[in-house]
């Protein structure tokens, strides 16, 4: 084998186990500070008489199975209705959404909803046009099989009292997590996702995102760097980052927890991680210079803002690094690097997953959680499953970027009886 | 080497492979901690919390005994006294008023009229439906509560939580973690400056010498900076350093910055205050929005926070220095223990 490619080949294998000793480490900051140091406290302390008027947007596509049940539990939160418009976007929905959605707009008159018909179908082209119809300056969004608590609005909106902050995010908790294997593991990513991962961001100051649901942002600021961008599917990171970057920052509410649903099919699952995937390299390549050449961020949020931005990489570089061991091993070439390879890779299985798995079992155990961890090592099935769906979406931004089109949204099938 | 060497082996080694998915197994066969994190749908933070549910438990066990109907109120003595010096463990209830010694010690003192505990006494929780009058040098394990004025004299430990519907008094060397009143007091009388007159001029800074450079709207300075006194400052305020409002200076709008920030003498402030490292207030500086650091917030006299007709917070997630003088109309929240000065 030529020698020179040899030497590519390791050069290559070493600089992954270095990306992959990088992702590591941080996962490792993030949990001893959320174990061990005092937690940055969110706005939601805060009880002010004086509330914001608020627009709530509901983005829905045929979800006659859920949409009454998000809308009944905006109805009950404890927010002023005079200070409350609600829009739920029926977007070229072809089952009974319409007919649900007019029955709550004639009942109750701060439900406006918005029934769109024509354009480009997908969630971030109907949360512009909704934008468009926004009569509030704070605007919170909720996915269709949300349920969020009574005081959800209050926490979420009481966090632009600070005039930093363009974006808000509270705590995703899966509900139906006594579907199935898939929905359990899910429960504990989350779990470390939120609990650890986020929080631990916020109160170290660094990049904690938007996550387009459970969350809101500033109209004003939306609209002053053009909306959402439709060829984005991860129109949540790319705002996080156009946020940042200007000088905004994101607002992380961990105890903001909201019910969703999680995919009980490893079918729907997968289109939804490689959908996820698709998005975030999408915003990945749009956002790392700007991240990098932001005159807002100090170096730590840049290093933050990078390897959140790569996050979905990782997984196709390691991939890509074992290709390359397995070439390096058919040459004969191999010996100093078996050991490195396979540490990287152990190192990925055992504690470098999305969230790693002592962080999602810090998370688990913060959250009161016992037997649940006995399902840790499940999770390398979730990692290797993972892997192959981020794979997928990589060459979906690669083939986005090549053809420049406007990739389909689709919508991830919900399970509610 | 034999045949049953590495069969041996291979065996071991794909018990310690699968050795880790066994404990999983079993929760999966026989799930015990499969349900969803608790979200309660229907909790709303309220400041009086402790008070309104021990009033609400208390309610409906006499309403048990005595076999009312809901909202009956109870056969009890109109008036309990306690003489000095009394220990008791119990609840004492009374339809009018409860007076307690000097040096009692108690358990729950829960009164539909008017409340007074004398100095030097340790109690665990009182409510009171009229006035509260705890005075100075006594100790409250968890929280007081009063539908009316309450009146707290010096020295006194407020424990977890003190709370009025109406006026809240503190005396000096109070200790506390969280108040309420409308509003709460660190003096017997008012601050009178709930609304003072100021020019509503929309500008970013009144007076062009004024030195300060504004690098860009979304951060005003990437380090410490000062607004010079008298000045008016037309927007939000953002900066990454300190920040320090001159005397008699006016913000429309909200200060926030990720270092200290420091009011002078006489500053208005429209929206709130947030200092990610303290905020202080020298004195007789008026914020009419809520008060926020991660860090001690100290008060100086005359400071006042809110107004009659809104309440606001004080939030530190360390401590909170109240000055004497200072009147809060909300909420204030001290996560290490707040002191009256």
């Amino acid at each position: 084998m030529n020698p020179f490619l040899v030497w590519i080949l390791q050069l290559y294998i070493y600089f992954v186990a270095v990306i992959m000793m990088v992702y590591m480490i941080r996962h490792v900051i993030f949990t001893f500070n959320r174990l061990n140091k005092n937690q940055r406290r969110f706005y939601h302390e805060i009880l002010d008489s004086e509330l914001p008027p608020v627009t709530i947007l509901v983005p829905m596509h045929n979800e006659e199975v859920v949409a009454e049940g998000v809308l009944r539990a905006l109805i009950e939160s404890d927010y002023p209705k005079d200070l409350m418009e609600i829009i739920p976007i029926d977007d070229h929905s072809t089952d009974r959404t319409e007919e649900i959605l007019r029955q709550y707009g004639e009942r109750y008159p701060y439900i406006r909803p918005l029934y769109r018909r024509t354009g480009m179908r997908g969630k971030p082209a109907g949360l512009n046009d909704a934008i468009e119809r926004a009569s509030h300056e704070i605007v919170l969004v909720f996915d269709a099989d949300y349920q969020p608590p009574a005081d959800m609005v209050k926490q979420l909106a009481m966090a632009f009292v600070d005039p930093e902050v363009g974006a808000v995010m509270g705590r995703v908790v899966p509900e139906n997590t006594r579907g199935s294997l898939l929905t359990r593991i899910i429960d504990l990513e989350r779990s470390g996702g939120y609990q650890v991962d986020q929080q631990a961001r916020f109160s170290l100051n660094l990049i904690p995102q938007y996550g387009g649901t459970v969350g809101g942002f500033r109209k004003s600021v939306l609209l002053s760097i053009g909306g959402f961008n439709p060829r984005i599917l991860a129109e949540d990171t790319d705002l996080t980052y156009a946020l940042y970057t200007r000088g905004w920052q994101v607002a992380y509410a961990n105890r903001a927890e909201c019910y969703e649903e999680s995919p009980e099919d490893w079918g729907v699952r997968f289109r939804q991680v490689r959908r996820w995937a698709r998005g975030h390299t999408q915003a990945a390549f749009r956002h790392f210079l700007p991240t990098l050449g932001s005159k807002y961020l100090n170096f730590w949020q840049k290093l933050d803002g990078v390897l959140l931005l790569g996050v979905y990489a990782v997984p196709t570089l390691l991939l890509t690094a074992i290709l390359c061991h397995i070439v390096l091993l058919l040459s004969g070439a191999v010996a100093p690097f078996t050991l490195l390879l396979a540490a990287a890779f152990i190192i990925v299985n055992a504690y470098g997953n999305f969230a790693p798995f002592f962080e999602v079992g810090s998370a688990t155990l913060l959250d009161g959680g016992h037997r649940r961890l006995w399902l840790l090592p499940y999770m390398a099935f979730a990692f290797v499953f993972n892997v192959w769906a981020v794979v997928g979406g990589l060459k979906d931004a690669l083939l986005d970027v090549a053809r420049e089109g406007t990739p389909q949204w689709e919508k991830t099938e919900r399970f509610r009886q | 080497m034999t045949w049953w060497q590495p069969t041996l082996l291979m065996m071991v080694f794909f018990i310690l492979i699968l050795l880790p998915f066994f404990p999983g197994l079993i929760e999966l066969r026989s799930p015990k901690d499969d349900l969803p994190l608790r979200i309660d749908m229907e909790y709303i933070r309220d400041p009086r919390y402790f008070a309104l549910a021990f009033r609400q438990r208390v309610q409906e066990n006499l309403t048990r005994e005595a076999q009312g109907g809901p909202g009956a109120r109870p056969r009890l003595q109109p008036m309990v006294t306690l003489g000095p010096g009394t220990n008791t463990s119990g609840t004492i209830m009374a339809l009018d008023h409860i007076e307690v010694g000097r040096g009692s010690k108690l358990g729950d003192a829960y009164s539909y009229g008017d409340l007074r505990i004398a100095e030097q006494s340790e109690i665990e929780s009182a409510a009171a439906d009229g006035s509260l009058l705890i005075e100075s040098d006594s100790v409250i394990r968890g929280w007081i509560d009063s539908e009316g004025d309450a009146t707290v004299g010096n020295g006194v430990n407020l424990g977890v939580s003190a709370s009025s519907a109406s006026t809240l008094t503190i005396g000096e060397r109070c200790e506390f973690q969280r108040l309420w009143g409308l509003p709460v007091r660190t003096s017997e009388e008012p601050v009178s400056r709930y609304v003072p007159d100021f020019p509503r001029d929309r500008e970013e800074i009144i007076g062009k010498d004024s030195g300060v450079e504004i690098e860009d709207a979304a951060r005003w300075s990437s380090r410490d900076m000062t607004i010079p006194a008298g000045s008016t400052v037309g927007r939000d305020l953002v900066a990454y350093g300190d920040v320090r409002i001159g005397a008699n200076s006016i913000v429309l709008g909200t200060v926030k910055s990720r270092g200290v920030v420091t009011l002078d003498e006489g500053v208005i402030i429209e929206g709130s205050v947030i200092g990610q490292r303290g905020v202080n207030c020298i004195g007789n500086a008026t914020i009419f929005g809520n008060v926020f650091s991660s860090r001690d917030v100290e008060l100086g006299p005359g400071t006042v926070v809110g107004r009659p007709q809104a309440f606001k917070t004080v939030f530190s997630q360390t401590r909170v220095l109240l000055a004497r003088g200072v009147e809060v109309f909300g909420w204030i929240v001290s996560e290490e223990g707040g002191t009256v000065g």
